[in-house]
């Protein structure tokens, strides 16, 4: 049976949770929740010097160790897209002819199939 | 244009984003194109667009819309317009042809079934084949069936590919050293050989018809023959009949079986294997 008197947590008690919960936001074990919270952080985070780990330097190799993402540097990139582009634009002037008939017949075709998208 | 064939890395990084996608939308197999259409908001057309292309992506308003062209591909569940589409979905999924597409490179018409030589088009080939096929159902469906094109023709129905697609990707899995070969019905294509004989030095493959021997199974397929029951013509010959530089008395003159399949109005298709040997 409960002791007389013992109905709830002491107020110390309350005050020491608020202060490690204090702690644990401080020493970011829990992520700041509170628009205060962050500025907080925000502030306490711009004095500091933060140093990645050197297996973090390079995030490209990092991804490309999962081998589940390609990655291609921008330089790559246009370049491979310019090529692409030349060679589609070069496969549309080989293609065959594309009659004004059947190219109407397109366009009708693909507003029909919007449309009903759309619906 | 870059005529040169595409790096085997992008082809490799192709075929992981085309079982990516399978993996995605149609894991238990076979490919539906439905739902990576709803997903991604590509609409799609089948119609009669008579013979310019047999498929098309376009980007209009900052939407992509695919053309399957009937005329060119039969009904739109038939193996070569599941083929289309899935080609037509490479140029999409794949970043360049999609950026370049959006960029403003014309919409252009593709031949599918590997029957166009520029990079762009190869790659959305082989993006096709791997989404249709993704390796490791592939190899699970190629290990229960025959050798040759008994087995490819199983495959084919397993994933309602075309036989010529089914052909490259058993070439290229290397299910049996072998050499297939694409004849349209004007004459010879293209071929496509496995690792064992392109390691033996047989890459060059009799291209002339009339060199080979007229009553042979691909001359017979070609001529328009009533198939046997099961739907193909098949034969022994020789190394030294098909690769054309090979002299009767060199080692590598095995016996080979000689098979050949009739494609409709896309000519025909045939495939050698060593009987009991390797090409080596």
């Amino acid at each position: 049976m409960p002791k007389s008197g013992h109905k709830g947590k002491k107020p110390d008690s309350c005050a020491l949770e608020r202060e490690i919960l204090h702690a644990m936001h401080d020493e970011d074990w829990l992520a700041p929740e509170t628009e205060e919270a962050v500025k907080r952080a925000e502030a306490r985070l711009a004095g500091e010097k933060i140093t990645v780990p050197t297996s973090f330097e390079h995030p490209r190799d990092l991804l490309r160790r999962s081998g589940k993402i390609r990655i291609t540097r921008r330089s790559d990139r246009n370049a491979q897209s310019d090529e692409a582009r030349e060679d589609l634009a070069r496969a549309a002037r080989e293609g065959g002819t594309i009659s004004s008939e059947v190219e109407a017949r397109m366009k009708k075709d693909r507003d029909e199939a919007e449309s009903k998208k759309k619906r | 244009m870059s005529a040169s064939p595409v790096p085997l890395m992008q082809l490799e990084e192709i075929a992981a984003l085309a079982e990516a996608v399978a993996g995605e939308y149609c894991p238990e197999g076979p490919f539906d194109p439905c739902p990576i259409l709803d997903d991604n908001e590509i609409t799609i057309s089948y119609g009669c667009y008579s013979s310019a292309f047999d498929g098309m992506l376009e980007h209009r308003s900052q939407r992509f819309h695919i053309y399957c062209n009937l005329d060119r591909v039969d009904t739109a569940d038939s193996p070569r317009a599941r083929f289309t589409v899935a080609h037509e979905l490479g140029h999409f999924f794949i970043d360049d042809h999609r950026n370049a597409l959006k960029s403003g490179a014309p919409p252009h018409g593709s031949w599918s079934e590997f029957e166009s030589t520029l990079p762009v088009e190869r790659e959305a080939d082989h993006f096709a084949s791997y989404l249709l096929m993704p390796t490791a159902q592939f190899l699970k469906v190629a290990r229960i069936h025959r050798r040759g094109i008994a087995g490819i023709l199983g495959i084919a129905k397993h994933f309602g590919a075309s036989v010529t697609a089914s052909a490259i990707r058993y070439a290229k899995a290397e299910i049996v050293p072998c050499v297939v070969i694409k004849w349209s019905a004007t004459g010879f294509q293209w071929p496509w050989i496995s690792t064992e004989p392109f390691r033996a030095r047989l890459r060059t493959v009799q291209r002339n018809l009339n060199a080979l021997p007229h009553d042979c199974p691909t001359r017979i397929a070609l001529s328009g023959a009533q198939p046997p029951q099961c739907g193909y013509f098949e034969a022994g010959t020789t190394a030294s009949c098909w690769f054309p530089f090979l002299s009767s008395s060199d080692s590598r003159n095995i016996i080979l079986m000689e098979q050949a399949m009739q494609l409709g109005r896309f000519g025909a298709l045939t495939f050698l294997f060593p009987v009991d040997s390797s090409f080596a």
